[in-house]
């Protein structure tokens, strides 16, 4: 459905995206992730026709879009701050695109309705965007766009307004929504949790650099570089030198410069000749499970979550045992860490 | 008098950071104006005020006076369109100055503001040196070419009050439009575009209702200029021209008709303020109603 190819993108001499290739499948839930300033929303632009690429190709749908403006292509946007029209009711900043596109008055009349009540706004038709809560404004930018039935959806981190609760609520919501209509979406977000709970495929971006794309376990369970490894649950990143010193993960590691193990792959306690003496530095709850950081004899520190469940906790101070759980879950990288 | 008064007065609060300006206003502004409308309502002889002397004469003989309401219409129609024809010729320069780079938007400040340095006066006689009569510029100009062989009445014409206001008063169009169009947010455009609409629906339905505030602000700074000058139509209009304003002038100081004088004064402030509360409402309305339109 999206098919992007070596798209490059410089503002003056900042070079914002580098050789982004991006292919997604009809249907398909993709999303961007990544620290602020990465790129993400100016790719996601580029994909809308607000930017042209300064090289690269662009396919909607197998038609060429490269350069077409947006108001050509079949594509909705849900803007970061969602750019609902201040001076327009709800109800119009719904009907403005099948407006635009002349649709017949009854026709627009029944549509908006109907997506009014796709996001239970129905009540709030003839309200204006600045007297809605965040959670009402993101609603109505996704029906604004979603009344067009766009073959594609982009969506600029359409959920950063909400709080915890309803940030949940709606991305299932959404996935919901997108999986009914069966548009292809690519979602904008530097929330992980987000990520892997709407996509299908995830793009892990840095520096203007897609890192690596696919299925969220895919990415969760075999990272291909440090950088998707640390963004992805914070995982632990061992130097060959001092993954050497766990005598299970020497086989994994296999010769390879760093070693990935997960927080929740360490295990603490146990007994002295099946792990490495440390301390522990830093303790703190986090609802079923506890997190450590644990300090090893070189000053490496480990990040650990350890199930609360029969889980003596431990003290700033304590020594213990370090071990890792299951070495096969590790991840050997051949860059340095 | 308590403690309470002079804590407030100390720390500023309450109403007395507008003392100063109020005084100042007071003395010079708001008591001069009351003293020279109270005229209006006054017999004088010789500069005297005579006892017993407040009447409604010139009151009742102006608003009944078909000459009031002549000269009363030129000078609502002289200030409406050099106030529309400001609007039409500012907008699409405030416009472009919100799409440009940083040196167009430079040299689109200085032209807007250079003219503003040297005095309306000075810039009025410019115009009667370029419209005036067969030596001026444009004519002399057209008569060279053999485009026409006499030349064109061009000063002394509503024409010619109409262009000299418009130019003097451009700035105080542009300005406020280019803070309104300068500061707009660029995300309404491209969800606009992004829904289909093309540019220009976009710029009628989205840029334009956004911009309102800076329209209101503009249309009323320049009405209220427009209508009450009386420097352009006495050099541009000519001997004959009169508008409120020039009348207001001729009776108090050629005239010496104070009461006159002043109630034409009276009337001319009156009015320039309801129409002034007019633009305002109207302003609020076309939001309104822009708001309103689908709802049905
Ligand atoms: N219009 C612009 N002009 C110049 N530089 C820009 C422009 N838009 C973005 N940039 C720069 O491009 C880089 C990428 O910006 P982008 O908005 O794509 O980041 P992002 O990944 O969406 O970040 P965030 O998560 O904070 O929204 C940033 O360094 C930013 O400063
Ligand atoms: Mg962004």
């Amino acid at each position: 459905m999206i098919d992007a190819q070596g798209i490059n993108k410089f503002f003056g001499a900042n070079h914002v995206l580098r050789d982004c290739d991006l292919t997604v499948e009809g249907g398909e839930v993709v999303t961007l992730l990544g620290a602020s300033g990465c790129g993400k929303t100016t790719l996601l632009r580029c994909i809308a026709g607000f930017e042209t690429p300064d090289a690269g190709t662009l396919t909607l749908a197998g038609q060429d879009v490269t350069r077409l403006p947006p108001n050509q292509r079949d594509v909705g946007f849900v803007f970061q701050n969602y750019a609902l029209f201040p001076h327009m009711s709800v109800e119009e900043n719904v009907a403005y695109g099948l407006k635009a596109r002349k649709a017949p008055a009854d026709q627009i009349k029944r549509e908006v309705a109907d997506a009014l009540d796709l996001v239970s706004l129905t009540d709030f038709a003839r309200r204006f965007p600045n007297s809605l809560s965040g959670g009402q404004q993101q609603r109505v930018a996704l029906a604004r766009s979603l009344i067009l039935q766009p073959k594609v959806l982009l969506m600029d981190e359409a959920f950063n307004a909400l709080d915890a609760k309803l940030r949940g609520a709606m991305q299932v919501e959404l996935r919901k929504i997108v999986k009914r209509v069966g548009i292809t979406a690519v979602c904008v977000t530097h929330d992980q949790s987000e990520a892997l709970t709407i996509s299908d495929r995830i793009a892990v971006m840095a520096e203007g650099r897609i890192e690596q794309f696919a299925a969220p376990a895919q990415i969760y369970d075999n990272p291909t570089s440090a950088f998707v490894a640390d963004f992805i649950g914070a995982a632990n990143i061992l130097t060959r030198d001092a993954a050497a010193r766990f005598s299970h993960a020497a086989k994994t590691l296999n010769g390879n410069a760093a070693l990935v193990i997960r927080p929740e792959n360490v295990m603490l306690g146990g007994t002295p000749d099946d792990g490495v003496a440390g301390k522990v530095v830093f303790a703190r709850l986090t609802g079923p499970a506890m997190e450590y950081e644990v300090a090893l004899a070189d000053g490496t520190v480990l990040r650990a979550l350890v199930d609360r469940d029969g889980h003596v906790p431990l003290a700033v101070g304590a020594d213990t045992q370090v071990a890792i759980r299951n070495p096969d879950a590790c991840v050997a990288l051949p860059g340095a860490a | 008098m308590t403690e309470a008064f002079w804590t407030r007065f100390r720390d500023g609060r309450g109403v007395w950071p507008a003392v100063p300006a109020f005084v100042f206003l007071a003395i010079f502004f708001i008591a001069p104006m009351g003293v020279l409308f109270s005229f209006g309502f006054t017999e004088i002889e010789r500069g005297q005020v005579q006892e017993n002397g407040f009447t409604l004469r010139y009151l009742t003989d102006t608003l009944s006076d078909d000459l009031f309401w002549w000269v009363w219409w030129k000078s609502f129609y002289i200030g409406t369109l050099s106030t529309l024809l400001c609007f039409l010729l500012a907008y699409p320069l405030a416009y472009l100055y919100s799409e440009s780079g940083r040196r167009m938007r430079l040299l689109i400040l200085v032209l807007t503001i250079s003219p503003l340095l040297t005095s309306a006066i000075v810039r009025t006689y410019a115009w009667l040196v370029i419209l005036g009569g067969r030596r001026g510029v444009i004519n002399s100009t057209l008569i060279e070419l053999g485009l026409i062989e006499r030349p064109f009445r061009m000063l002394n014409t509503d024409f010619a009050v109409i262009i000299g206001m418009t130019q003097v008063h451009l700035p105080f169009m542009v300005l406020p439009l280019i803070t309104v169009l300068a500061a707009r947010d660029r995300n309404m455009e491209a969800a606009s575009l992004g829904m289909g609409a093309s540019r220009l629906s976009t710029f009628f339905r989205i840029v334009v209702p956004l911009s309102m505030p800076g329209i209101v602000a503009g249309l009323t700074i320049v009405f209220a200029l427009s209508y009450t000058n009386f420097i352009i139509p006495q050099l541009l209009g000519g001997g004959g021209f009169t508008t409120l304003a020039v009348q207001v002038y001729e009776q108090i100081v050629v005239i010496l008709d104070w009461s006159k004088g002043a109630m034409l004064a009276l009337l001319l402030l009156g009015s320039c303020f309801v129409f002034i509360l007019m633009i305002g409402l109207a302003g609020n309305r076309v939001m309104r109603w822009s708001v309103k339109e689908t709802v049905e």
